[in-house]
Formats: C-alpha cells, structure tokens, sequence
C-alpha cells in the first residue's frame, strides 16, 4: 500500500482522534510532504464539520409530538385485550348457533302437525312404516309386495322430515285418545295378566290368621274392550296394510283381541269371587 | 445528546432519573419491574428513550408524521417482546434496532419529503448571487442541502450516517445495532463519509462557481 492510499485510510480515524500516537505522527509526517493528501484531509474534515454540524441543529432542534405517549399507550391499550376478546365472538357465534338451532327446533315442532294433520292419513307414508315395509318385504316376491298401497295422485311423492312429537301429535283426536287409552290399559294390564291371583297375604291388627287380599280391581278395566275396539277400528281404517307390512292379518288381531278380552274377563271375574269370600268370612260372627 | 426523560415523568412515576452511565443498569431495572408486572416500568423506559428514537426515525426518515408513526410503531413493537428481552445487549440498542428496522420498511420517498418539508424554517432559500445573504439563512440553506445530500445516499451509507453522526453512537453499538462486524462497520462508515464528501464538495463547487 503506497503511502498516500495509507494516509487516505486512516484520515477518519485521525480526524476523531482514534489513531494511535506512532501512526498519527506517520500520517501528520506524510500530509506535511503531500498537498494532496492535505487538501483530501481539508475537504473531508470541512465535510464532517458540515454534518456533525447539522447534526447537533437537528439534535437540539428536534422535539417530539406532544402527547406521543398517549397514543402509544392507547395502541397498547387496545392490544392488550386482543386475545380475551377473541373468546367473544366465539361465544357469541356458539350462542347465536344454539339459538337458531333451538329456534328451528322450535318452529318446525309447532309447524309440522298442521302439515301433516293435512297430509293423507295414510298409515303406508309414514316413514317408519316404509322402513318396516322395505325390511319385510325383502326376499319376498314382487307380487307379494301388492299389499303395499299404490301413491296416489294427491300423495306428494317426497317425504319431509318430521320429528317423532310430530307424529306422535298426527293423530290427533281419536288416534291419540286411542293410544293412550292403550298404554294405560297395557300398564294395568301386564301385571295381573302374570299373576291374576295374587298370593299377598296380609296379617290383620288383632293378630288373626292372615288372609290373602284380594286383587285390587281396576276400575279402567271396563275400558278394555273399547281401547281394542279403537285399535281394531285404526287397523281397518288402513286398509290392514300396517299389520300385513307387520307379516299379521285382520284375523290374527281378532284372535289377539278375543285372547285378552278373555283374559280380562277371567281376571274380573277372579277377583269378583275373591271379593264375595272376603265378604263371608268378615262378616258379623 | 442530553439527557433523554423529562423530570416530571420519572418523578411521577418515581424513577430515577437517567445518567449516561447509568443508563443501562436503569434499563435493566425497569425491564426486569416490567416483567414482573409493573405496566408502569414500561411507560418510564418509553420517556427515557423516546426522545432519541424519534430523532433517530426523524433523520432516517426524514419528516416528523413519518417520524411519529414509526417512532409509535417502534415501541409498540418493543412492548411486544419486551418479555422475552433477554438482556444480550442494552435496551437502547435493542429498541434502535427495532426503529431502524421500522424505519427500513419505509420507502426512500419519505426522505424526499424530508427534504421538502423538514423543519420549515430550513427550507432551501433561493439565493440571488448579487444579494448578501444573511448568516442565518445561508446556514438555513446549507442544511437543507446537507440533509437531501444524505437522502441522496445508498441506504446503508445513510443509515450509517445517522448512527454516527446524528445518534452519536460508536462503532460498537452501530455494529450491534445494524448485525455488523466491527470492521464492516468502520468501512462502511469510511466509505458513507467519502459519499457525502464528494456530493458536498460537488456541492459547493456549484455555488462557488455560480458567485
């Protein structure tokens, strides 16, 4: 490196004082023999002075906005609850979500029972009767299937949805007067169908023999033959397509009513004799 | 630079004030109160510094909105990590680091506003060669000119300047500060002074020959 390429690189840092006292010596040396690189030093010392000078101006001069920390700390402010936030809106959709499901939910339970109140009561367009349809009528021959009731024209081909309080509301009236009258019967009925003639016996407060009590008599039980006479009636009604999807026919329901009918007048019967022996054995003695 | 925190802030928020050596331990301080919860410590490291930041997005950008936002940007940023600071080096290098970076993000145009716009009162006067001109507005001139100068320059020449000249920071922070080594940041400081020499002398040889 000649000299004056040496004096060139280490003119900043003699110009701040950083070089050390052998080396500036050698470069003051060399600028006492080069005008060259004197004039270089000149010029790059005026321009420094110009910048440093500038600077310092700007140093003294330059003030901030007022306020500046108050924006800063509304921008933190606002950051801050950034993330609890983000559960809001979360929460609010799944609020929102539930409560359209439940305003639908709600909707179509109060709208479908006209739809359907005015639909064909035929028993063949419940969908679950199509279910049971199509399973009993695998593997049988086509022309077997002929029970199975032809859509007519006023029947619209496509089946909606209907929830299960919906059909259970279909038939309304009679159909579910009926069916209540059947569930209470079967509720009543069931067990003193097992044991007609209950063994129960009860120890009587003056230390007696015990005496067997007689079975409670139902009072419902004279609405037997009338909740049979309902089901047999709704099994007419459709055309016995219900029972034969079912794999039964009119006669094997008549026979199960003929069955139970003399079942319940075996167990009234029963508990009539039951109640005439009480009668002469507590009698005055 | 003088002393960076307005005495009624630290007194308000009951930190001591700020001396030049002991700059980086209150830092160190007010970091570590910060990340043990108290928001407070952040709002004094905000008023020791905040000063110096916007001067520094103020030379590398040129103009005081621009200034503002990323001076507001820069901190916000620093508010954000300030829990994983780690301490590897001092705040003030940390947080300029993060305003140079802002600043980086910023076209060259806002300089050119800078030259236009900086400090009204250093607007560039139309000088009539045969009119004295007073000491004032010519020094007015001169640093207008001295700042579009400087916007003229490559990025890293200009950024070098600032760091140096208008931070007055020393070679070891502007290494810290830019991810330099040492020797690259002398040469590139070397090389941004010769820049601006040439531009400079250019400069007053046009008006030298223009009077």
């Amino acid at each position: 490196m000649s000299a004056c390429n040496r004096a060139k690189a280490q003119m900043p840092s003699y110009l701040e004082g950083d070089l050390a006292p052998r080396q500036r010596a050698e470069l003051e040396r060399h600028l006492a023999q080069c005008a060259r690189c004197q004039r270089e030093r000149e010029l790059l010392e005026e321009s420094l002075l110009a910048l440093d000078s500038c600077a310092a101006h700007d140093r003294s001069s330059i003030e901030p906005p007022e306020g500046m920390w108050a924006s800063v700390a509304a921008r933190l402010e606002a950051e801050k609850p950034a993330r609890p936030r983000l559960w809001i809106p979360a929460i609010a959709l799944s609020g929102a979500a539930v409560a359209a499901l439940l305003l639908i939910a709600l909707l179509t339970a109060t709208k479908e029972p006209i739809r359907i109140a005015q639909a064909p009561q035929n028993p063949a367009e419940h969908p679950r009767t199509k279910q049971v349809a199509r399973k009993t009528t695998q593997g049988v021959p086509p022309q077997s299937r002929a029970v199975k009731p032809a859509s007519s024209p006023e029947t619209p081909a496509t089946h909606t949805y209907r929830p299960a309080t919906a059909h259970r509301r279909a038939g309304a009236g009679r159909r579910s007067t009926a069916l209540r009258r059947i569930g209470a019967f079967h509720r009543r009925l069931r067990p003193k169908a097992r044991h007609p003639m209950p063994a129960r016996l009860s120890k009587p407060a003056d230390g007696g023999t015990p005496q067997a009590e007689p079975p409670a008599v139902d009072k419902d039980d004279d609405a037997a033959p009338a909740v049979l006479a309902d089901v047999r009636d709704m099994m007419q009604e459709s055309g016995g397509s219900t029972l034969a999807a079912a794999g039964y026919s009119m006669q094997d329901l008549n026979a199960a009513v003929d069955k139970t009918l003399n079942r319940v007048r075996l167990a009234a019967v029963a508990a009539g004799a039951m109640a005439a022996s009480q009668n002469d054995t507590s009698g005055p003695l | 630079m003088d002393l960076l925190v307005e005495a009624g802030a630290c007194k308000r928020l009951e930190v001591p004030l700020v001396t030049a050596g002991s700059m980086g331990d209150e830092d160190q301080i007010l970091i570590a109160r910060y990340k043990h919860g108290d928001q407070a410590a952040f709002n004094a490291l905000f008023h020791r510094h905040y000063r110096r930041i916007f001067a520094l997005c103020y030379h590398i950008l040129g103009n005081r909105e621009d200034a503002e936002d990323a001076c507001q940007e820069a901190f916000v940023k620093a508010h954000r990590a300030l829990k994983s600071f780690r301490g590897d080096s001092r705040f003030l290098t940390w947080i300029t680091r993060i305003a140079v970076n802002v600043c980086r993000s910023e076209t060259r145009r806002a300089w050119r506003k800078y030259v236009s716009s900086l400090d009204d009162d250093d607007a560039p006067v139309p000088v009539e060669p045969t009119v004295d001109v007073p000491e004032e507005l010519a020094q007015r001139a001169e640093r207008a000119e001295i700042r579009r100068i400087i916007s003229e320059l490559p990025d890293r020449f200009r950024l070098a300047l600032v760091l140096r000249h208008f931070q007055e920071m020393s070679y070891e922070e502007i290494a810290e500060t830019m991810g330099w080594s040492i020797p690259q940041t002398k040469a590139t400081i070397f090389r941004a002074r010769q820049a601006f020499k040439e531009r400079y002398q250019a400069l007053l040889g046009q008006e030298n020959g223009v009077s």
